[in-house]
């Protein structure tokens, strides 16, 4: 049996986040050795891992050296390749925005249409093309063209992009941003629809070998099961509590009349028996959303609720993994 | 898959070139892959979508989708002293299309640069029209526009260059059912051409001294608080802002261009009965260039007549005609098949384009563009060339006399194919090498032997045969 690999960032801003997250999704990556840039996966057997820059993770697996790799939405868009399948476009971690900006003191730009105007002007009244500094020029020009801006030229820069209007290289640049916090230190604001994507990291693989070898698409099923109820898991907590009632069914109407308490699919009640007491007590099962906690410990209370216990759930399986039917949709099997 | 043979595609594009060589035309070429910055340099967003793109390395390429900025590029980097010039092209085009996988063309352009006048504008639209009659498309109709007057129009109450462009850009939204000018208002909204009536209010809102006195103020704290202005000057970044506030202002104006355009794009009508309405849409707005323009107009109809033009019956004046091609000025037109109503070709003035591309000033230039592939399906000749060709049956022993029956055959126009034992026989008309030298003929009136005496007897009774075809 072939031996799966998935290729992941070695440094950068999502290396150690994507190591956090693969733990946490029951995935732990082990290193014998923290200077190889190779390991294991321990929740899968036979997948190993090689550790790569974020742009090489997309060309191991365009080239088919890795059957599936996590990096940057942004880098998969801006290489795009049919070799290449997107499994999971949203890991939840690694956010970032690929951005149109100007110099914050050219106040007639307030979106992309005056920078149209902008790019017209160069060319009436300085005889030449907008200078875009940016290290997308894929989808930038695909943006540009898109949002009718056809007369530019992209400046190649590999260093600090922010710099090239203040330099005077580049006109405007087009970059990734977090926070926008670098952008202002340098002067630049953000056109507010000069969003070109909002990126995250991904989970991709390799299509070929999906399509051609089953045991790589059972180590894919394996991978997205894992995420998709990790990743559901988080939004979610198990409510235990005992309850003082006579009828289960009138306690369990009690839980349901709140929109807090309602659960996934409704309360489990247990018939608890309480030495001493001469009152029927339940013990009460719900899977709430993580935002409800504090108003269904109220509500429970208000109902004869107590010794309510909320833990976390790890992992939430659906009946299938919605992330894997979508992945056999896009390869048509 | 279907083989089709393009000899008729060829053979009528020969002879409208030679038709145009005929009227001064001079035949060039140009290439099919260029930067794509050149057909780039004013398109609008239509062109744009149209443009078969591609990278190498970093440059940026796209296969030529029409000639006239070819031409006009090649005019201009050759400094060209001799005025006017008249030039052709032939070749394939790539346009994307809705609907149509691969956006291949054959075309044949004519581009008549240095020259203007009511009179050259009839004279590249009769020429196109003419090179049509000479193979054998005798019924077309002529659908004439005028960007021009559009631009007047627009110009004489709303001075910006990119608002024209956005209106001449969906003229055909005008008139269309459930659009019109509320839609293209919206539009106009969507797109930014205002700023956010909050941030502008205090300025937008006022009278135009209020606004100066505002603008004044605001631009000494601009000039005295900001530096980090990157690679454009205060002065240019304070001057757009007022020049975009005032386009805020000139809302209320556009409403009512539009009512006027829509007005004059709804007219389509043969020439006398359209000019009478378009005077009476600009009897209130119109001015003294608008008249003018109105007479050039006049002006183009009635030269046409010179072509043996009936323009009372072919020709349709539409103001709302707008070539997809951004580039044009003046006249456009569109030429249709009457009976199948194929589109066969059209054109349109251009006198801006030499000036983009580097010319020192401006240069007139008025162009036009037939679909060969259309002309084709018109004339319906992809098989013509079986009727008209001859099939010489022989032995292999025999083939140094075959050879030289056919070279004397091809010699006189004739199209014919050797054909050995083995060959399937293509041709209805078939003669057959017999006694080592002569050809023996099957016809209708019987069996003749033709020796090489005889030559001249053949070829007369042979074309007698393709006549009666």
């Amino acid at each position: 049996m072939t031996p799966a690999i998935m290729t992941l960032p070695s440094k950068g801003a999502i290396a150690e986040p994507t190591l956090d997250f693969l733990r946490d999704c029951g995935l732990r990556v082990e290193k014998p050795n923290p200077r190889q840039y190779t390991g294991i996966v321990k929740g899968i057997p036979n997948l190993h891992v090689l550790f790569q820059r974020v742009t090489d993770v997309l060309y191991k697996v365009t080239d088919g050296t890795a059957h599936f790799g996590i990096t940057g939405l942004d880098v998969v868009r801006e290489h795009p390749s049919e070799d290449v399948v997107v499994i999971h476009d949203s890991l939840g971690y690694g956010h970032c925005e690929l951005v149109v900006a100007v110099p914050e003191s050219w106040i007639d730009v307030d979106n992309f249409a005056d920078l149209v105007d902008v790019a017209l002007d160069f060319r009436q009244k300085q005889k030449r093309n907008l200078r875009v500094a940016t290290k997308y020029p894929t989808l930038t020009r695909e943006f540009f063209h898109r949002h009718g801006l056809h007369h530019f030229t992209l400046v190649n820069s590999e260093g600090a992009i922010e710099a090239a209007p203040v330099i005077g290289y580049a006109d405007i640049i087009v970059d990734l941003s977090q926070t926008g916090t670098t952008l202002r230190e340098n002067h630049l604001k953000i056109i507010p629809d000069g969003i070109i994507i909002q990126s995250q990291a991904c989970l991709i693989g390799n299509k070929k070998s999906l399509v051609a070898d089953s045991s790589m698409l059972e180590v894919a099923q394996n991978l997205t099961e894992l995420i998709d109820s990790s990743v559901s898991g988080r939004g979610y907590y198990q409510v235990t509590a005992n309850i003082r009632g006579s009828e289960p069914d009138l306690i369990a109407a009690k839980v349901a009349q709140s929109p807090s308490t309602q659960g996934l699919q409704g309360p489990t009640l247990a018939r608890t028996y309480v030495p001493g007491s001469q009152d029927d007590w339940y013990t009460l099962t719900i899977i709430i959303s993580s935002r409800d906690v504090l108003e269904a410990v109220r509500y429970l209370r208000s109902i004869g609720g107590t010794q309510t216990i909320i833990t976390p759930v790890r992992y939430v399986f659906l009946e299938s993994s919605p992330t894997f039917s979508r992945l056999l949709a896009q390869l048509d099997l | 898959m279907e083989i089709r043979s393009n000899s008729g595609m060829q053979t009528l594009a020969f002879q409208v070139r030679e038709y145009l060589l005929r009227c001064g035309y001079i035949s060039l070429e140009l290439p099919i892959i260029e930067s794509a910055d050149l057909f780039l340099l004013k398109a609008g967003d239509r062109a744009f979508q149209s443009l078969y793109t591609f990278e190498d390395g970093k440059q940026y390429y796209a296969l030529r989708p029409e000639f006239t900025a070819q031409a006009v590029n090649l005019y201009v980097q050759a400094e060209s002293k001799i005025h006017p010039i008249r030039w052709q092209f032939a070749g394939n085009v790539f346009r994307r299309e809705p609907g149509i996988i691969a956006g291949e063309h054959y075309e044949i352009g004519g581009e008549f640069i240095g020259a203007q006048g009511s009179h050259i504008d009839a004279e590249v639209i009769g020429t196109a029209i003419s090179s049509l009659k000479n193979i054998g498309i005798l019924q077309s109709k002529l659908i004439l526009g005028n960007i021009a007057l559009l631009h007047q129009i627009i110009r004489e109450r709303i001075a910006d260059s990119r608002v024209e462009q956005f209106i001449l850009g969906n003229i055909a939204v005008l008139n269309n059912a459930g659009q019109g000018i509320h839609y293209l208002l919206e539009l106009y909204d969507h797109i930014s051409f205002r700023r956010d009536e909050e941030t502008i209010q205090p300025i937008a809102k006022t009278d135009d001294k209020h606004t100066q006195a505002l603008s004044l103020n605001n631009k000494q704290i601009f000039m005295a608080n900001v530096t980090h202005t990157g690679t454009r000057s205060q002065e240019e970044i304070f001057s757009r802002l007022e020049y975009k506030l005032q386009r805020s202002a000139k809302r209320l104006e556009l409403a009512s261009v539009l009512a006027t355009l829509k007005s004059l794009c709804a007219i389509s009508a043969p020439p006398r009965q359209a000019f009478r309405e378009i005077r009476s849409v600009l009897k209130t707005v119109g001015t003294d260039d608008t008249h003018q323009l109105i007479s050039y107009w006049e002006g183009i109809v009635s030269s046409l007549e010179g072509f043996e033009i009936p323009v009372d019956d072919t020709l349709t004046i539409a103001p709302g005609l707008v070539r997809a091609w951004d580039y044009y000025t003046g006249i456009v037109f569109d030429i249709y098949d009457s009976n199948s109503n194929t589109h066969l070709g059209g054109g349109g003035r251009y006198d801006d384009l030499a000036q983009l591309m580097g010319a020192e000033e401006k240069v007139p230039a008025i162009g036009f563009v037939l679909n060969v592939d259309n002309l084709l399906e018109v004339k319906s000749l992809t098989d013509n060339e079986n009727q008209l060709s001859i099939d010489i049956q022989y032995l292999p022993a025999d083939a140094p006399q075959a050879f030289k029956w056919a070279t004397m055959l091809r010699g006189r126009g004739f199209v014919v194919r050797l054909r050995d034992e083995h060959s399937v026989e293509i041709s209805s008309h078939t003669l057959t090498l017999v006694d080592n030298a002569s050809l023996l003929l099957n016809s209708d009136s019987g069996q003749r032997i033709f020796s090489h005496e005889d030559f001249e007897s053949l070829v007369a009774l042979l074309q007698k045969e393709f006549d009666r075809a």
